[in-house]
């Protein structure tokens, strides 16, 4: 008859203590466990990190066949969501003689066409540069578009498109430290925003990862440092049930 | 620009050096154990060893685990140099583990030496008294099959009169008449009378040759020669008995608690999910086995032991339930007791559910409430050892003793609470010591006065 065992795991609510659970546990040193788990902060850090995260801020991750979530960060993914993000933000900031004369009419198109006399003769850099001073304005509550060339909005949305992983570069550092391989328009950006202090002694690991950034959100980056930790946590809980699962396995029992 | 700052950080000193510790100590228990040669202990030792159980069976069930270690540190496995390192209940697991692993290294032995008999055309009792002869030239156990495959060959060929066996061991006075209706244990002796007794040393060489093959033949002909085999067969010992006997038993035994791994590499976790199942799963199939040859108090003792291993892990499962969990277990716990009232109390019920399926265990689980009480079937004093507790006192002598990883920025050190509830079940346990070494150990193991004097 087979014998069931509870793999209730209870009482475990700090990333130290699945930490310590895990390390009790399995067979790995304390050392490579705060290594992986660790590391696995900082690979959540990555998903979170604009222009990964997604509309929830819940991160970008990889599925499976199965719709099953993986570890994996889906870095094209997100930065095809990014480019979404940046071609809607510029059409909030910028409108072109072409778009005006479909959306616009009367009164409004004759106003339109006073304002882009100013415009017309813009040099590109010139609306790239009133975009990045501006842009957080277009947002709430929505403006009314700015008149702009053609060709000044698509340099404008290249320039941006251009800027993608700079703010994820920031985790540069940590990404080498751990082994987290990033892909080529993040890693270009180099690690001159990214520092990492690691602290080891025998059995003390400790390391504080900085991620220097001008992005207006970066406050709400902050807040997802606690959310990796987190998700890692619910890492750690998997890992540590299929241990115990493994364990009473070997031990003839029918987990439950 | 604007810092985001991701801090961790892991102190893992205190755990890591215990752990490292209680590692190396288990090393050296192994090696110890290794060397002393526990086959022979069993072999030669049953009695005591029996003995020495016994009283550990009863330490345990009167919940003495501290004087049970001292039982298993006098039995002379080691315990001892452990004591010191971990917790009491911890250390009579490892005990009851290791003395398994000492029965896992003797049957395997055992198992080997049958795998070689059978493979030399021999029995074990045969095989035995053969080693001590082969040895006494420097010959392996590990070349008799090879020897008798190459003797076995050699006589197929002497019923050819014209093979160079036949002619050789003619010239020692042997043919195929004389080794008719004999088994190969003795032919081996026939051949070494007469190669004791042939005057022509060269012939009894070349018959040795022709017998054993060019490479090993002349050393075995000079132990067969020389050889005793009424004394060696004399001073055979009595478990080349048991093995031959019980040698298929072993292999099944060996693959039922194939699983059977002691590892504190997790105390707490790793304890309740690895160590006590194992055990748990080798105790209900060790019920079933017959140790008659190893001794019977002995494996008795033993599956008792585990047994008692069992409740532990029943009341570890409890304590890690959910409260709806307990409700349920509280409840087939109560359900089972009533059973069991009922057989007791109405003449012929214990008949009539005797189709029922019997249960291997029956004991009680730790109280938080009457129901588990009145489910109890022990004694006062073990449903008294089994009250959680949970002093302010315990709580900082672990977290002294297994500090562990602390959290970084938001995060603060915690002690596990499944930890603490695993720590005092055997706090519990411990406290049931009224033993005087006990409260010593205890103090040793907790650095802490106030604990041992609660006990």
């Amino acid at each position: 008859m087979a014998k069931f065992i509870s793999t209730n795991i209870q009482g475990l609510e700090t990333f130290a203590d699945y930490l310590n659970a895990i390390y009790l546990t399995g067979k790995r040193s304390m050392k490579e466990q705060a290594y992986t788990h660790f590391g696995g902060v900082v690979r959540n850090m990555y998903a979170i990190t604009f222009p990964m995260g997604g509309k929830n801020r819940s991160g970008s991750f990889k599925f499976n066949k199965n719709g099953e979530r993986t570890g994996s960060v889906d870095f094209a993914g997100g930065k095809k969501a990014g480019q979404i993000v940046i071609a809607r933000d510029v059409n909030n900031a910028f409108m072109t003689p072409k778009e005006a004369a479909v959306m616009l009419s009367g009164e409004r198109m004759r106003a339109f066409q006073e304002v882009f006399k100013k415009y017309r003769n813009e040099s590109p850099e010139a609306a790239f540069v009133w975009y990045l001073g501006t842009r957080n304005k277009f947002k709430h509550p929505k403006p009314v578009r700015r008149p702009v060339t053609g060709r000044n909005k698509a340099f404008v949305y290249k320039k941006l498109t251009e800027r993608q992983g700079t703010v994820a570069a920031g985790w540069n550092k940590a990404g080498a430290y751990f082994g987290i391989t990033v892909p080529s328009w993040i890693s270009k950006w180099g690690s001159a925003n990214s520092s990492l202090t690691v602290q080891e002694s025998e059995n003390t690991y400790k390391f504080v990862a900085v991620c220097s950034t001008s992005h207006p959100n970066a406050a709400e980056l902050q807040a997802d440092a606690d959310k990796a930790m987190n998700m890692q946590k619910g890492n750690m809980k998997r890992i540590l049930l299929n241990l115990l699962k493994q364990q009473n396995k070997r031990g003839g029992f029918v987990s439950k | 620009m604007s810092d985001v700052t991701l801090s961790l950080g892991v102190d893992a000193s205190q755990m890591e050096s215990g752990l490292g510790r209680a590692k190396s100590a288990l090393k050296g228990l192994e090696s110890q154990a290794n060397q002393k040669g526990i086959f022979e202990r069993i072999n030669n030792d049953v009695k005591n060893l029996g003995g020495t159980f016994s009283t550990l069976k009863d330490q345990l069930a009167g919940g003495n685990i501290v004087g049970a270690l001292a039982t298993v540190s006098r039995a002379g496995v080691g315990m001892g140099s452990l004591a010191p390192l971990l917790g009491g209940v911890a250390i009579a697991m490892a005990g009851v583990a290791v003395v398994a692993r000492g029965m896992w290294t003797a049957m395997s032995r055992a198992k080997e030496m049958r795998n070689t008999a059978e493979q030399s055309g021999l029995l074990v009792t045969e095989l035995m008294p053969l080693q001590k002869i082969f040895g006494q030239v420097g010959l392996e156990a590990e070349q008799i099959p090879v020897v008798m495959t190459q003797l076995r060959a050699s006589l197929e060929t002497l019923g050819d009169p014209a093979s160079k066996a036949s002619k050789a061991f003619e010239k020692i006075g042997l043919n195929a008449e004389s080794f008719k209706g004999k088994s190969y244990y003795e032919a081996l002796k026939l051949i070494g009378g007469a190669l004791g007794s042939a005057k022509d040393k060269t012939d009894a060489l070349n018959a040795a040759t022709e017998a054993f093959g060019a490479k090993k033949g002349v050393k075995v002909g000079q132990a067969l020669a020389g050889a005793d085999f009424g004394k060696m067969e004399a001073s055979t010992p009595e478990s080349a008995k048991i093995i031959q006997e019980q040698g298929e038993m072993f292999q099944k035994f060996q693959i039922a608690i194939q699983n059977l791994k002691p590892s504190l590499d997790g105390l707490f976790l790793g304890m309740a999910s690895e160590i006590i199942p194992a055990l748990m799963d080798a105790a209900a199939k060790i019920e079933k086995l017959d140790l008659v040859g190893m001794g019977k108090s002995f494996g008795k003792s033993i599956s008792e032991g585990l047994t008692k291993a069992l409740e532990l892990k029943e009341r570890l499962a409890f304590v890690m339930a959910t409260p709806a969990e307990r409700k349920e277990m509280q409840a087939q716990k109560l359900k089972e007791y009533e059973e069991e009232r009922k057989r007791q109390l109405i003449p012929g019920y214990a008949e009539a559910q005797k189709a029922a399926e019997p249960q291997l265990h029956n004991y009680p689980m730790p109280s938080e409430g009457p129901q588990a009480a009145r489910g109890a079937t022990v004694s006062t004093g073990e449903a008294k050892a089994l009250k959680i507790e949970r002093p302010e006192s315990l709580m900082s002598s672990i977290a002294k003793m297994g500090g562990g990883a602390s959290g970084m920025g938001v995060e603060s050190l915690n002690v596990q609470r499944e930890q603490l509830s695993v720590m005092q079940q055997m706090l519990a346990a411990l406290r049931a010591s009224t033993n005087t070494q006990g409260r010593a150990s205890m103090i040793d193991i907790y650095g802490n006065s106030d604990i041992a004097v609660t006990a």
